[in-house]
């Protein structure tokens, strides 16, 4: 009944910071939560600047000094930050996407191969930097790629890479992927349709070429961002309106009636209870009863009415008791009105064999009880199809003066009405 | 011979006393005196007696039941489920006696079908319609009595579903039970379905009340007074001729009439005789009594007493069916009949349906007059129900205070010593803790709301509203910002852009609306115990949609099955086959003898109450129309919140789907599945969700009008007399600030934005500039408006006029990297 605990929107804490007040937890579920501390950004500034050393050792002090599960989120913090070109000079650019490539578990490929694809052919970057993510993207063996055995700025140096051949952007996706377990990752339209949320301040007219310690601190404090992502489309979702309290929901409280334990009197009695009106109204099943054994029953009944339910008198035995003593069968079916049964008595009643017995229990229960509708008319047809399929012309014609007398008084008593008839 | 009537009463049988007392065995004689005993309050001394005869009839299930019984009236009942425990077995022992004596006398009987000799003690044979089962084997194995007791217990323990479910059969088969008990049946039941609020249930029991115990015709005297007197007797012909002893003289010629009749043969029949003896049939009137009570000198209920009795529950049937006019009529038969008695359940009710009424000072007043008020009990409704006049009032801290002494007062009751079993059902603490829920709710606090609730719980979880409000809470306090969610809105929305860099690399980045947060949300969940999260509301509003598809499922059924008896009975057709759907509920009745056409009797009130019964249908449709919206919508609300965008989509379609849909939730259906078709990359099929509001090229209607938002104002059968001082004095400011109702104005705004963003999705800028920048002009301080328009210049690379938005508007705060590194 009680619905589950929840989780609720437990961060999972970022060591040694407090979460940020009111993240709102995230959908990618390649996002760990809690952002980067201050220390770990300069690290990473310090390790994006080596552009002397060998990438391939810088890869490895990335792997060294980031735990695995930290990974991602120093990845998509640098993702977020070259997205702006200013941001990084272009050996340190290389190295970032290097650490992106390289960084991630090598039976995976790197979550960010999206990221890579898109600046492999984006046609505004460097021709060195388009070449450079060609050759990481191609590179069959990752293990044994010779380009990471170069620093960055021996790479441009070199300048080897303007024989590079750029592939269009839907070959490079194809050949990933066949490299590539993982497929092409799915990106709703939702994030596609994001804008750059990081803007320069338009009040600073212009930009002067990357300077050292104003541009950490900018870096340094973008990495720090919470939301690695672009602004996506802001959508208004109006919250559902509060029900208004309805009439009576309040609720009014009223004095209890007292209800209490009841004794059961019927501890240790006598059980023979009923037996000698059971014993009457089965023999009247069988054959008329003498008058004195009728009063009995009339008088049992008239004392204590519920004995009729003990009586075991059933629909079946009905038939017999109309014939034998229809007197007692207007007693006990007018005694059984309330009674569940009470319908299919009725239906007994009027589907059995028509005589004079019945008419006249009919006929009494009209004026005692109220009968179900449309029963006498049931029971009218009933007797006049009796009548019709009657072959003894002497017979029939009895029963046909019977059932006169019958309607007429059924008239007379305004139980039908001779228009309806 | 013992009738049944003494099932409660000592048998103090009139009948050749010196004969019975010679047949009466010892454990007879012993059960007579513990009977005697238990009747005089004497419980201690009657367990003495119970266990000597149960020494002598070792496993007896019904001295046990007795024993049982008594002991729980000599030191209270402080474990009731414990006694449920015993009386279970006590049933289950009775049970399995009976079949195995019913195979005994089976198999002694051969076929065992001929009933007449039939063994003595139990062997009676069983009846075909196993409707009598209970009753068929005879008074030895009757476990009316124990079903009855365990429906008690479980009503004082507030489990009215299951108290219903064990006592339903019972008044199904009513018929066979001696009157007594019947009658605690029918006003044990009658208790449990206004509890319940299953008006047609009462409203069954109560019309078969006045059918079998002839009290229908005193409430007739004020409508068509002329006609009644002579169709009183007509209704009830068939009710018990259980003569009172004078009356012999009454059925003795009935009787010898027969007698002389019977005796006729078909040989000697002539015509004239079977004339005069039709006619005479005519004559055999039956004696009609208008007191059930027979041979009751010690009855405690006499037949005055059941037509007040009877009377109240009338008055609040009328009341909870909110026929506001004839309960009122009723009450003023009810004073009436109650003159000179204690009257504080009359004043209550009269206070009850002013308070229905509108007309709060009188209802305060009424409630005000001095009764019984030094008992918890009293206290606890008195609290409580000035509370909600309080409420009415919208004097919502004071209200707040009264349910508080409410909650106090009524829990005062658990600890009196010693614990009755009345006191369980006297603590109403859940139905106050549900008041102060919701007042708590209105006024804005969700936290302790939801604290109430769960208090409530164990009460009123089978109510779908319940579940709605528990839900509501956690909405609630997104709505203010305790608990956030990505794409929710909250009242303290602000847009924060943060300022990295200095000097010529000086950045902004524009973070996503958020509510700025007014305390920390670390910890939240067991400082509010799970009560306050998008999770559990959820959980409660699906809760809330299984009871309403159950509901509904109920209703439906008993709506064509009342369709097919009204047909049934216009078309006339035989044999009450048609009226069996309505029997089955109105299981013992000739209700059917209305619809011969002819207005009968009691008919005239069974057509108010009938009429009462279908305008409470109606009401109950609309307010579960408005509950199921309700839930729906907030349903599709909290699958976006959580981000789940596939079921959101599909609860807005059901939402979309529901019959006579109001507007305004309409509204809501279309923008939520809209959001939810851009989150799951169909923007198109989003923008077409919010086209519908489109008119004339690039303009929007209004999606709804404000009747359509607001609340109908409550339509209410006043005299006027509190109409002059309107209930709005004391609506504060407080609270219509927390009513964050969209109006229809800002709904508007809300689609021009909406469908901007699904244009931005499919890349036309133009359009979706176009329609943002209207939506933003009409809803110049919502952050989500500013933030859309600005993310749309910075599609178009427009930062400058982006930025310029964003320093005009109040709800953006600019924060440097500096302070947002100290404020960690």
């Amino acid at each position: 009944m009680s619905p589950k605990k929840d989780a609720g929107p437990s961060l999972s804490a970022a060591p040694a910071s407090a979460p940020a007040p009111a993240v709102a937890p995230k959908p990618s579920a390649f996002m760990p939560m809690g952002q980067m501390r201050r220390d770990e950004c300069f690290d990473l500034l310090k390790l994006l600047s080596g552009v002397s050393r060998p990438l391939e050792d810088v890869v490895a002090d990335f792997l060294a000094r980031v735990p695995p599960e930290r990974r991602l989120r120093f990845g998509s913090a640098i993702a977020f930050v070259l997205e702006d070109k200013m941001m990084f000079q272009p050996a340190e650019r290389l190295i970032a996407f290097a650490i992106l490539h390289q960084g991630y578990s090598s039976q995976l490929a790197t979550p960010f191969a999206s990221v890579l694809i898109n600046a492999a052919c984006d046609e505004t970057s460097e021709r060195s930097e388009q070449a450079f993510l060609h050759l990481l993207l191609s590179s069959a063996n990752r293990d044994n790629n010779e380009i990471l055995k170069q620093s960055a700025a021996d790479y441009l140096k070199e300048s080897f890479y303007a024989s590079q051949v750029l592939l269009p952007k839907e070959q490079l996706e194809r050949q990933y992927s066949c490299n590539a377990v993982q497929p092409k990752m799915h990106t709703s339209s939702c994030t596609a349709a994001t804008v750059r949320c990081v803007v320069p301040d338009p009040d600073i007219s212009q930009r002067v070429s990357p300077a050292k310690p104003n541009r950490d601190n900018v870096v340094a404090d973008l990495l720090q961002e919470t939301a690695h992502k672009g602004l996506s489309p802001p959508w208004i979702r109006p919250p559902p309106p509060r029900l208004e309290i309805l009439e009576g929901e309040l609720q009014w409280l009223n004095l209890d009636n007292k209800h209490e334990l009841l004794w059961d009197g019927s501890m240790c009695a006598d059980t023979s209870r009923g037996a000698a009106i059971r014993d009457l109204v089965g023999r009247a099943c069988k054959g008329p009863l003498a008058p004195a054994q009728q009063e009995q029953v009339v008088l049992d009944l008239a004392k204590d009415w519920k004995l009729v339910y003990h009586c075991a008198m059933t629909p079946e035995k009905l038939p017999d008791l109309v014939e034998h003593n229809p007197l007692i069968a207007v007693d006990v079916l007018s005694k059984l009105i309330n009674s569940p049964d009470i319908d299919s008595y009725f239906d007994i009643l009027v589907s059995m064999e028509m005589s004079l017995h019945s008419m006249e229990v009919v006929n009494r229960l009209t004026t005692a009880v109220d009968l179900p509708p449309g029963f006498i008319q049931d029971y009218i047809s009933n007797c006049i199809r009796s009548c019709q399929n009657i072959k003894d012309k002497y017979m029939q014609n009895r029963l046909v003066r019977l059932v006169c007398v019958f309607l007429q008084s059924l008239i007379r008593n305004k139980i039908i009405n001779a228009i309806l008839v | 011979m013992e009738p049944a009537a003494s099932k409660e009463a000592p048998p103090t049988q009139p009948q050749s006393a010196s004969e019975e007392d010679g047949m009466l065995s010892v454990t007879a004689a012993m059960a007579r005196d513990a009977s005697v005993l238990f009747q005089s309050h004497r419980y201690a001394e009657c367990a003495e007696v119970l266990a000597q005869l149960l020494l002598k009839k070792e496993g007896d299930p019904k001295v046990l039941h007795n024993m049982a019984i008594a002991e729980s009236f000599v030191d209270g009942c402080p474990y009731p489920k414990k006694l449920l425990g015993i009386l279970g077995n006590v049933k289950k022992r009775s049970d399995e006696l009976a079949c195995a004596s019913r195979e005994q006398s089976d198999s002694a009987n051969g076929v065992g079908n001929n009933a007449s000799s039939g063994p003595r003690g139990g062997g009676i044979v069983p009846p075909i319609s196993a409707a009598h089962n209970t009753t068929a084997y005879g008074e030895e194995f009757d476990t009316t009595i124990i079903t009855f007791n365990t429906a008690l217990i479980l009503y004082h323990l507030h489990d009215y579903e299951s108290a219903l479910s064990v006592l339903e059969p019972l008044y199904r088969n009513i018929e066979p039970i001696d009157e007594t008990t019947a009658l605690h049946v029918c006003f044990l039941l009658l208790d449990i379905t206004l509890a319940l609020q299953d008006a047609l249930k009462a409203a069954d029991i109560i019309q078969y009340l006045e059918r079998s115990f002839g009290v229908a015709n005193t409430m007739n005297h004020n409508e068509n007074a002329g006609t009644v007197q002579q169709q009183s007797a007509q209704p009830k012909p068939h009710a018990k001729s259980n003569t009172p002893p004078d009356s012999d003289s009454n059925i003795c010629p009935g009787a010898s009439d027969i007698l002389s009749v019977g005796s006729f043969s078909e040989d000697t029949l002539e015509f004239e005789s079977l004339y005069s003896t039709l006619d005479r049939g005519n004559q055999l009137g039956r004696p009609i009594l208008n007191e059930f009570s027979r041979a009751s000198a010690d009855r405690a209920a006499t037949a005055a007493d059941l037509k007040v009795r009877l009377q109240i529950y009338k008055v609040r049937l009328l009341l909870l069916t909110r026929n506001l006019k004839v309960a009122k009529r009723e009450l003023k038969v009810l004073m009436n009949m109650a003159r000179g008695r204690d009257s504080s359940i009359e004043l209550l009710l009269k206070s009850q349906l002013e308070y229905a009424r509108g007309n709060y000072r009188k209802a305060v007043k009424l409630l005000s007059t001095p009764n019984n008020r030094t008992e918890p009990v009293m206290l606890a409704m008195f609290y409580n129900n000035l509370g909600c006049i309080l409420h009415q009032q919208r004097s919502n801290h004071s209200s707040i205070l009264c349910f508080s002494k409410a909650l106090k007062y009524s829990l005062s009751l658990r600890s009196e010593k010693p614990l009755k079993l009345s006191a369980f059902s006297q603590d109403k603490s859940c139905l106050i803790s549900y008041n102060c829920g919701i007042q708590h709710l209105m006024c804005g606090k969700p936290l302790l709301a939801a604290r109430c609730f769960r208090e409530a719980m164990p009460l009123l979880y089978h109510r779908p509203l319940f579940w709605l409000r528990f839900a509501e809470c956690s909405l609630l306090a997104l709505e203010k910002g305790f608990l956030t969610a990505s794409g929710a809105t909250s009242c303290n929305d602000e847009v924060e852009i943060h300022v990295v860099g200095s000097g010529k690399w000086r950045h902004l980045v524009i973070n996503p609306v958020k509510s700025r947060s007014c305390f920390s949300d670390s910890g939240s969940s067991d400082k509010h115990g799970n009560l306050i999260t998008l999770r559990f509301a959820r959980q409660c509003l699906l809760n809330a949609q299984l009871l309403m598809d159950d509901f509904e499922q109920e209703n439906s059924v008993i709506a064509s099955d009342t369709e097919d008896c009204n047909q049934g009975a216009q078309c006339q057709k035989s044999s009450g086959q048609n009226t069996m759907s309505v029997e089955s509920k109105t299981p013992s009745g000739p209700t059917q003898a209305n619809a011969n056409g002819e207005q009968k009797g009691a008919a005239s009130l069974n057509a108010t109450l009938q009429s009462s019964l279908g305008m409470y249908d109606a009401i109950c449709r609309k307010e579960n129309l408005k509950i199921r919206q309700a839930i729906l919508g907030d349903l599709a609300f909290i699958e976006l919140c959580l981000e789940n965008p596939l079921k959101a989509l599909s609860i807005a379609k059901l939402l979309q789907q529901l019959p006579d849909c109001s507007r305004m939730y309409l509204f809501l259906s279309h923008v939520y599945a809209a959001e939810a078709l851009c989150a799951l990359n169909r923007p198109k099929e989003a923008a077409e969700q919010l086209t519908v509001y489109l008119r004339d090229g690039n303009d929007i209607e209004l999606p709804y009008s404000v009747e359509n938002c607001e609340k109908a104002p409550v339509e209410k059968d006043s005299d006027g007399e509190d109409s002059h001082a309107p209930a709005v004095t004391k609506l504060t400011s407080e609270e219509s600030q927390h009513s964050l109702s969209l109006s229809p104005e800002d709904a508007c705004a809300v689609v021009y934005v909406d469908l901007g963003m699904t244009a931005a999705m499919q890349g036309d800028l133009e359009q979706a500039n176009y329609m943002v920048n209207r939506g933003f002009a009409m809803l110049p301080n919502n952050p989500r408006a500013l933030l859309a328009s600005v993310y749309v210049d910075l599609l178009q690379g427009k930062v400058q006029g982006a930025m310029g938005k964003l320093r005009q508007c109040r709800n953006v705060r600019f924060r440097t990297t500096g302070s947002v590194a100290a404020s960690r």
